[in-house]
């Protein structure tokens, strides 16, 4: 039943496991291919989670793929290797925030915060009139602020769900909780923020 | 934070839903800017760029004074079989190295499609190591110093589909 065969299939036809395994092995091009797959999430994660600043996320998204490439020779496979890696993201961006020093809250800092959101924001369609792309950015900027409020679970399962789509199941792996907690963050989490892009408005 | 927040007098909580909503979409919708793909190029760099555990191994003689790294054997044994092999693929490579830098022994340890029949892929498995090994350490003369073993080729779990391209933990999910 086997037989010699010229090249092994694309890389962009594997799995996430497969490119795992080939890259625990040492297949660079299998590593590269995961990492176009997985790499924006990682990125996004980590800015949200630390309030927008761009360089400490990028910090803490290069030790994590670093980690990765390093680990991958001991993957097991038994979770998905996105909820491994936002693993090590979410490790990573929380040892960043303890190390912070606590800052009072106070108007002229939450001034900053607002920039950063307004700077990071979507870029405008020249397709869409003045009024809705006022609205639009209005809506980014409460979004921004509000998920900064959020206490650190509570942010960090609504992202995992809203924006990268996990289930409860591995949000409660890269948390290290269980899904029922999961869902009781998320459900706090959706009516703070509804709350809060009410009343900001 | 642990309880539920009450809902402030005057807040329309499904309009503030409907929002929540809107903002989560354009939120997933935002492409990643020059700065992300700039980013993403020296994070895989560095990322390539670091090291793994490795040991040195001993090449064959009459080139024993040369080292290869256990990472660099690995490799070429799992391209050189991934390459090669149909309805089969390469899952671990175990080097069993002494304390001189000798390799004792080589386990390679396959994933296979269901139905395949695993005597001759592991046959075909075994030659191939061998010789990805004797490119890379040098051919071992019969009796020499260094022998260089293939321990077993074993079959270490099933595939449905194209082995290559999935793994049994995706078939398991």
């Amino acid at each position: 039943m086997s037989a010699e065969k010229p090249s092994a299939p694309p890389v962009g036809d594997a799995s996430d496991h497969a490119l795992a395994r080939r890259a625990g092995l040492g297949d660079r091009e299998a590593f590269a291919e995961l990492f176009a797959r997985l790499f924006p999430g990682t990125l996004r994660y980590a800015t949200h989670l630390l309030d927008g600043d761009a360089r400490a996320a990028e910090d803490v998204v290069q030790e994590a793929w670093i980690k990765a490439w390093r680990a991958l020779p001991d993957f097991a496979g038994r979770s998905t290797v996105q909820t491994w890696l936002f693993t090590i993201v979410q490790r990573g961006t929380y040892d960043r925030r303890r190390r912070r020093r606590p800052l009072a809250v106070d108007d002229d800092l939450l001034e900053p915060l607002a920039l950063r959101a307004s700077q990071n924001r979507p870029a405008p369609s020249s397709r869409t009139d003045p009024e809705r792309e006022y609205l639009q950015r209005e809506l980014w900027e409460t979004l921004q602020l509000a998920l900064s409020e959020l206490p650190w679970t509570q942010r960090s399962a609504w992202m995992l769900r809203e924006l990268e789509d996990l289930s409860y199941a591995e949000i409660a792996q890269v948390l290290d909780t269980t899904p029922t907690v999961v869902r009781g963050q998320l459900h706090r989490a959706r009516r703070t923020l509804a709350i809060r892009m009410e009343q900001w408005r | 934070m642990s309880e539920l927040e009450e809902v402030p007098d005057g807040v329309d909580l499904p309009r503030g839903e409907a929002d929540l909503a809107a903002a989560a979409r354009q939120l997933r919708a935002v492409p990643a800017g020059p700065r992300a793909v700039e980013v993403a190029n020296r994070v895989l760099q560095r990322a390539l760029a670091a090291p793994r555990r490795s040991v040195m191994i001993r090449a064959a003689a009459p080139h024993e004074h040369l080292r290869v790294s256990s990472i660099a054997v690995t490799a070429i044994v799992r391209e050189r079989l991934d390459e090669a092999l149909v309805d089969a693929a390469v899952r671990h490579v175990v080097l069993d190295v002494d304390r001189d830098g000798l390799l004792s022994s080589v386990t390679v340890d396959l994933v296979v499609r269901y139905g395949t029949v695993v005597a001759d892929v592991g046959e075909q498995a075994r030659a191939l190591a061998r010789q990805a090994l004797d490119e890379t350490l040098g051919r071992p003369e019969p009796g020499g110093e260094v022998p260089i073993a293939i321990g077993h080729a074993h079959v270490s779990d099933v595939t449905v589909g194209d082995p290559h391209l999935v793994d049994p933990a995706d078939e398991r999910a």
